[in-house]
């Protein structure tokens, strides 16, 4: 449902009824046409009135107008919303009237949820993005588009997969348990999947930040919620937009490892004798490899959309079709998009009823690339061959412990995916009387993906590995098996379907104008899923379909799952308006859901606002450089039930996995296992925050922006518990809502046009978002049991000869914001090369020590060994330029944080002397001279404050007057990543975000990302006749 | 009529949400809660057998048999150049006897140990609601048994320990049971459900296998009865007499020793008529079993097809002077792999990597340094057959062997005062290992204890049977000194555990 076009069209109708009826004298005919001053489209529906009379009209579809207007008029006044009223002299002529869009900000309409809003009346933190501002260049996921653009959405890439999504977090971590995305609205459809939606086909995105906004979603809106309006047609004569973009990507950076030469004088330097020379896996084989030059590539990436788009006063349609074909940077991975959207809406029944359809489907087809390829990559020393050496033609067969071959496993390890998606959305808004309006919806999304993924035979690349079948040991057994290849088919289905109704009330009196809302809605979430897995794929051409023909399927490789849950819903709006000074809104969500506890399943959540427009008062009149000055404030509850699965609550036995014999049979028979405590008090997580802020226009409108100030408070919050077992516990967890959590923070964002002339214009932007993030407790009571957590262990490093306490380091401190790091103290190097780290005694004093087993552990708080320390950055900030200079337009985007903090764990790794003959080691490792073996400590632990260069695009405006089939053209080259400015040592200082309870990486730069792509782009948006 | 329609549609929505939000259990379609599992019998069964997989677990390099093994003189962990098991010095700490409460092994094993317990309790809760026969009441005599095993693992262990048997116990506050008590528990539940239960080995009875009928719980009756001394400090011979008189009674139900030690760790076990009660493994359905993966070197990986599954971790050994105990004519010493190792086609010498990958690897047994050895310090222990291409095996472990009910029934005749009876049971298992007997004058405990150590390399005995012959604490390599006291002699109670239960009490000493 297009709300912002809705308005507009409504309007159109409104002045229609006022203006087309009284025409009376007629001694002047006036015609011209209106148009955007920016773009040269026409604007129909604008409001035409004679200057000094009641004459009036309004544009037809093509911005034209014809009116007979006294001859004593000699202006005309010319308004439209969203752009500034213009008085324009009568020349007798026809008159070309262009209007400029509104400068103010304030004017624009807000999407909310259930409604609009007109931002002069919102009380909530709400930040629209709309197309004209979106990041440009390769996008393949939407919320690139939106990457850096709002003050306090943090959008981070971790990786260059064109497979991986961005994590978003709105100011900041609300939840431990992983209920921290923000839910998305696409097109009045909650819960939709982004990845559903084509990048092409978006106008804008609403943010909604705070409570007060989000509330009207209840218990799914904790981590804030994105509505996205997709473009939808126009009134006039159908419009075919083209755009499309050729690119290439390649690495930004690759870490650089010694190559040979460097190797072996390293070697020979630490050792003492050369690297013995030969054919084994652990000699001097002769080579030069550089695994990650071999392992990327430069890629060729493509996009096309076209769009059909139309309409009539009575109903609009626009229908979109967009192929994404991007092959990433590393070998064998791919990303293939095909997406198709209709929009349709239509007015019926006097007008009375508007019907809303819109579908889309999509089909994406993915390579994905084993994390366990880069791992590989760093490991194997440049001397080491991709080849066999002593059998030309094949892959070697590398057999060392913690690393293979990374080459074929990057070619011939099949990891494919392939996801359906289908969307449908009804909704019917039928006036039942004057301002009342009553509106029925219904939508559904269902999705279906497939996964294939084969890991060969260890033996299939390389005859040496056939040797195996000649393996006897000292029983000489015959082998059972010579080596197996694995197949692994899964396929997920979820649909969800949500039906309801609202009823919106619209009424003025006197200075006061009052909007009511009130609904039902009805969600079900279904899923099921299935997965068969077959061993011994000897033969690599065996099709790998034809799962039936491995030589090996247990019942163990055969699984599947459904599930369900339901989720109904109350909701209410009131906003009320006095004066156009004071605005008060309140919402109000009913919440029940069947997937948690049973003595908890349901909640409400309750939001105010407040806003009072200053420059709207007498007092103010004088003041001419402020333009609008609004003070807003709010307070409410929103929920989070991300952390929750649909049957968390219950006591359940199931498959664990596991068999028992049968000798009787000779059989392995299914064993069923306690699995979940009970947890009839299991709740939703619930976020108090309050909301301060200033929206300020200045300068007739050419300075826009808005400061916050924002409060949040998680409490009940989850945490998966470990309880003693043995008694009432029957598993070692326990999801249970004890904790509570913090976010403070500010936020500015301001944008200034700081020239603007007929030839040249530059604007400025920017945004400044500061989150500080605090655990505030983990320790509470459920059902008598005590918990009392101060630290948890959460994620750990990895590495060579790292595991156990150790590797233990990232964690969750209470005082502490997520993503904390636990690490001994870096104490230098001893004479032979030692790292050394502090150990500190009872007494506080402390000693340089390096044996590994000397220092303690323990994490419970009885040493002083290792420390906390917070990689959260102090702030993060965005900065736009925007010039235009005739027909050309220029766009630099940069974005960046400040004060971060990430651990170097492939520095860790590679950096020791003692790996040298075993393992890689970074080209810079010499410089340290560190001889130990790998030890995290805060020597790892290094700045990740960056600037990014995130996008800068160059476009030309083709000035077409009367080409027969083209009214538009632009064209642009843009470029995506372009420079990081960074101190920091590893490839990219922008960090996984996942703090998920387990395997959190969150601070950590781990060693298998796939690298960040470089990315430049030649594109073309054309509009045809 | 603007208003009735507002008061309809208003009626009819409140109407439809107020129906629809009533406390209403989310009905599971892949799991089954416990009110429907208590109902089904044939469900619960596989509840009742699916305990048993609980054992699976038991082998792992940080579960409770080999963590109480690395804390002898049977299994060195040396960190390794290159960094290899440095782990924080965990490995180490266990073999200097310097662990702490805060030791990950020693939580994993207790948390292992009472996540069964948990386990047990409730499907005897579930059974019990049954209506009863003569099926329900032996279902719960065997998970009493269970049971009784796995308290035995965290007396022998731990020592003071909770005591819970029954599911609405509140774990969170129950106290600790002394060790005395829990013995008393033990021994009088193991005496009473052991007559409820089968009497047929598995050669009789195939659906025994794997499980614990009367002769496993003679066994622990034995095992309980050997330790009573050091488990409740009593000092009379009363422990060796009754566990002389329940090795008299395992010794006439049917088990007998393999002709061939190795075959009761082959990959295809099962008709071992020696292994009184095995975990069963299988490299697909009951993985677990993985001890190679601890101590084979890295470039063995080949020799076994590994690689696609990550190779061998180069770490559980054991030095010169435990392999020093292994006669050359032992057969048992074959469970070692010492000397120069070879590729698939035995003849390849395989290398080392590192600094010395031009030396051919020639494991030795000497280990050079506690925390930078060499990669070819110490010799590995390869009883257990290997499945190639698998890192799990699919050898079945025995818990339970009948050698050790005769050398049990050895050290409690020699301890009663009979040497020449001893060494008649002695006799066949000196046989088997291609070994003379023992000869009267040379016969001590000593000699028993060293006996013991061959015999059960990493079966998880170690530590009980050090600490029951007064050697636990002695210096050994890298530790010059002996433990001062025996407060080592029972693992601290988890800093986790006292954490989840303030109730609990810390062992002496800690």
């Amino acid at each position: 449902m297009h709300f912002k076009n809705l308005l507009k069209v409504s309007c159109c109708f409104i002045l229609l009824c006022l203006f087309a009826l009284p025409a009376l004298a007629q001694n002047v005919v006036v015609t011209g046409k209106v148009t955007d001053s920016k773009d040269g489209s026409p604007i129909p529906g604008v409001s035409i009135v004679a200057k000094g009379s009641t004459a009036g009209t309004v544009t037809d579809v093509n911005g034209n107008f014809k009116l007979s207007v006294p001859s004593s008029i000699t202006t005309l006044t010319v308004s439209f919303v969203g752009y500034n009223k213009k008085d324009v002299a009568l020349t007798g002529a026809p008159l070309n009237i262009a209007l400029d869009a509104s400068s103010t900000a304030l004017n624009e309409v807000l999407v909310v949820g259930y409604g609009t809003v007109r931002k002069k009346d919102a009380t909530g933190a709400v930040v629209k993005v709309s197309s004209d501002d979106f990041v440009q260049g390769v996008t393949t996921n939407p919320l690139q588009q939106l990457q850096g653009k709002a003050s306090g959405v943090v959008i981070s890439t971790a990786s260059g997969d064109p497979n991986d999504s961005p994590t978003v977090r709105i100011r900041g971590t609300v939840s431990l348990s992983g209920g921290n995305d923000p839910l998305y609205v696409i097109d009045g459809v909650a819960g939709a999947d982004i990845r559903g939606v084509s990048p092409n086909d978006i106008e804008s995105f609403d943010i909604l930040k705070d409570a007060s906004a989000a509330a009207i979603y209840g218990a799914r809106a904790a981590g804030g919620v994105i509505l996205v309006t997709t473009k939808s047609g126009k009134a006039g004569k159908a419009q075919v937009s083209v755009n499309s973009y050729v690119a290439s990507e390649s690495p930004e950076k690759l870490p650089k490892f010694m190559d040979r030469t460097q190797y072996l004088a390293a070697f020979q330097s630490f050792y003492g004798h050369a690297m013995t020379a030969g054919t084994s896996t652990t000699n001097d084989q002769g080579a030069n490899t550089d695994w990650f030059k071999l392992l990327t590539r430069t890629a060729f990436t493509h996009n096309e959309n076209v769009a059909l788009s139309g309409g009539t006063e009575k109903g609009h349609y626009r229908a979109s079709v967009t192929y994404n074909d991007q092959n990433g940077v590393a070998i064998n991975s791919l990303r293939q998009d095909l997406n198709g959207r209709f929009n349709f809406d239509q007015k019926a029944l006097d007008d009375k009823l508007l019907i809303t359809i819109d579908a889309t489907g999509s089909h994406t087809k993915q390579n994905n690339i084993a994390p366990s390829v880069w791992l590989n990559a760093a490991a194997v020393p440049s001397v080491i061959s991709p080849f066999d050496p002593v059998n030309p033609g094949y892959y070697q067969y590398i057999n060392n412990t913690q690393e293979n071959n990374p080459i074929p496993e990057a070619l011939y390890l099949i990891n494919n995916q392939v996801t359906d998606r289908l969307t449908g959305n009804l909704r019917l808004d039928y006036t039942l009387a004057k301002g009342l309006t009553i509106s029925p919806f219904a939508n559904a999304s269902h999705g279906i993906g497939t996964s294939l993924i084969y890991y060969p035979p260890a033996n299939a690349y390389s005859p040496v590995g056939n040797l195996i079948s000649a393996v006897t040991d000292q029983f000489n057994y015959t082998p059972q098996l010579s080596g197996h290849g694995d197949v692994d088919k899964g396929e997920t289905d979820y649909t969800n379907t949500t039906y309801g109704a609202t009823l919106d009330y619209k009424i003025t009196f006197g200075k006061s104008r009052l909007h009511v809302l009130g609904g039902y809605e009805k969600n079900v979430f279904a899923y099921s899923n299935m997965r068969v897995g077959a061993h011994d794929f000897n033969d690599i051409n065996q099709p790998l379909e034809a799962i039936g023909s491995a030589n090996s399927i247990s019942t163990a490789d055969i699984g599947s799952d459904a599930g369900q849950y339901t989720l109904k819903s109350w909701l209410g709006r009131a906003e009320y308006n006095l004066s156009d000074k004071y605005n008060l809104t309140a919402n109000i969500r009913y919440d029940w859901s069947n997937k948690l506890g049973i003595n908890n399943q349901s909640g409400v959540f309750p939001s105010f606002g407040a806003g009072w427009t200053i420059s709207n008062e007498d007092f103010m009149k004088g003041t001419n450089w402020i333009t609008s000055l609004k003070l807003r404030g709010s307070w409410g509850k929103t929920g989070d039930q991300g952390g929750i699965s649909n049957y968390n609550s219950q006591f359940l036995f199931g498959p664990n996995g596991k068999f028992y014999y049968n000798l009787a049979t000779n059989s392995f028979l299914p064993a069923a296992f306690s699995i979940q405590n009970q947890n009839t008090a299991l709740r939703w997580e619930v976020v108090t925050s309050t909301d301060l802020a200033v929206d300020f226009s200045l300068f007739n409108g050419r300075l826009n922006g808005s400061f916050d100030w924002y409060n949040k408070k998680t409490d009940h919050l989850l945490y998966p518990y470990t309880v003693p077992t043995g008694g009432q516990y029957f598993v070692p967890t326990i999801l249970a809502n004890v904790g509570s959590m913090s976010n403070k923070g500010f936020e500015f964002s301001a944008n200034y046009k700081i020239f603007k002339t007929t030839d040249f214009s530059w604007t400025a932007g920017g945004n400044f978002g500061l989150n500080r993030n605090k655990i505030l407790n983990l320790s509470g009571t459920l059902n008598n049991t005590t918990f009392n957590v101060t630290q948890a262990n959460v994620g750990s490093t990895s590495g060579l000869g790292i595991s156990g306490a150790i590797s233990n380091i990232a964690y969750l401190k209470v005082g502490m914001p997520v993503g904390t790091l636990l690490l001994p103290e870096y104490a230098g190097l001893d004479a032979n090369g030692n790292q050394l780290f502090w150990k500190y005694a009872a007494d506080g004093s402390r000693t340089a020590v390096k044996d590994p087993g000397t220092l303690n552990y323990a994490d419970d708080g009885s040493t002083q060994d290792r420390k906390f320390y917070s990689t959260d950055p102090k702030f993060t900030y965005a900065i736009n330029n925007t010039f235009t200079y005739k027909q050309f337009d220029l766009n630099i985007f940069m974005r960046g944080q400040y004060g971060s903090h990430g651990f170097n764990e492939a520095a860790m790794d590679y950096t020791s002397l003692q790996k040298l003959g075993t393992y890689a080691v970074l080209a810079d490792a010499s410089q340290y001279g560190i001889k130990s073996s790998s030890q995290p400590s805060t020597f790892w632990l290094q700045g990740t404050s960056f600037l990014k260069l995130q996008s800068a695009t160059l476009g030309y405006n083709f000035n077409i007057t009367n080409n027969r089939y083209i009214d538009k053209m632009h064209v642009y080259i843009a470029g995506n990543n372009l420079y990081t400015f960074t101190s920091y040592k590893g490839i990219d200082p922008e960090l996984s975000t996942n703090a998920a309870l387990s395997g959190s990486s969150y601070g950590i730069d781990v060693r298998t990302i796939y690298p960040r792509a470089r990315q430049l782009s030649f594109g073309i948006n054309l509009i045809l006749k | 009529m603007k208003k009735k329609h507002l008061l309809i549609t208003a009626a009819l929505l409140i109407g439809v949400g107020v129906y629809s939000c009533k406390k209403e259990i989310n009905p599971t379609k892949a799991s089954v809660t416990k009110e429907a599992a208590g109902g089904q019998t044939a469900y619960l069964n596989s509840i009742v057998l699916g305990t048993y997989t609980q054992l699976q677990g038991l082998t792992a390099n940080n579960a409770m048999l080999l963590t109480a093994e690395e804390t002898t003189d049977a299994l060195i962990v040396p960190g390794r150049i290159g960094g290899d098991w440095a782990d924080g010095g965990v490995w180490q700490q266990l073999w200097l006897h310097t662990y702490t409460p805060a030791h990950g092994n020693i939580s994993g094993a207790w948390d292992n140990a009472y996540n069964t317990i948990g386990a047990i309790n409730i499907t005897i809760d579930l059974v019990k609601g049954l209506p009863q026969n003569a099926a329900t009441t032996y279902s719960v005599a065997e998970l009493q048994t269970l049971r009784d095993y796995f308290y035995f693992l965290l007396l022998t262990n731990f020592g003071n320990v909770p005591l819970i048997t029954n599911s609405s116990t509140d774990a969170s506050t129950v106290k600790t049971s002394s060790a005395s008590d829990v013995f008393t528990f033990l021994t009088g539940e193991l005496q009473s459900n052991a007559l409820k239960l089968s009497a047929k080995t598995p050669a009789q009875d195939p659906t025994q296998y794997g499980r614990l009928n009367k002769w496993g719980a003679y066994f622990l009756l034995a095992k309980l009865y050997l330790n009573q001394n050091v488990i409740t400090g009593s000092t009379d011979n009363s422990g060796y007499t009754k566990c002389s008189q329940y090795c008299d009674s395992l010794m006439n139900s049917g088990y007998s020793l393999m002709p061939n030690f190795l075959d009761n760790f082959s990959s295809n076990n099962t008709g071992s008529t020696e292994n009184i009660f095995v975990i069963p493994y299988d490299h697909i359905y009951a993985q677990g079993l993985q001890i190679q993966m601890m101590s084979f070197h890295y470039n063995q990986a080949a020799k076994y097809n590994w690689s696609s599954t990550g190779g061998p971790w180069n770490g559980f050994c054991a030095n010169a002077d435990y392999y020093g105990k292994f006669n050359d004519a032992d057969t048992r010493k074959a469970g070692w792999q010492h000397g120069i190792q070879y590729a698939a086609d035995g003849v390849t010498p395989l290398t080392t990597r590192g600094s010395d990958s031009s030396l051919v690897l020639n494991f030795r047994p000497q280990v050079s340094n506690l925390y930078t050895a060499t990669e070819y310090d110490g010799v590995r222990q390869q009883k257990w057959q290997l499945t190639p291409g698998y890192q799990s095996q699919d050898a079945d472990f025995a818990l339970f062997r009948y050698s050790d009910v005769l050398l049990m029934k050895a050290e409690c005749a020699l301890r009663l005062g009979d040497a020449a009876g001893a060494l008649t049971y002695t006799a066949p298992v000196r046989t088997r290992a291609g070994l003379a007997n023992f000869t009267s004058g040379a016969f001590t405990l000593d000699s028993l204890l060293a006996e013991r150590g061959r015999e059960f390399v990493w079966e998880g005995w170690r530590r009980q049977d050090m600490i029951r012959f007064g050697h636990f604490g002695d210096p050994r390599q890298f530790k010059p000194s002996a433990d001062a006291g025996h407060h080592l002699e029972l693992f601290p109670v988890p800093t986790e555990a006292l954490q989840k239960n303030h109730n609990l009490t810390q062992n002496p000493g800690y």
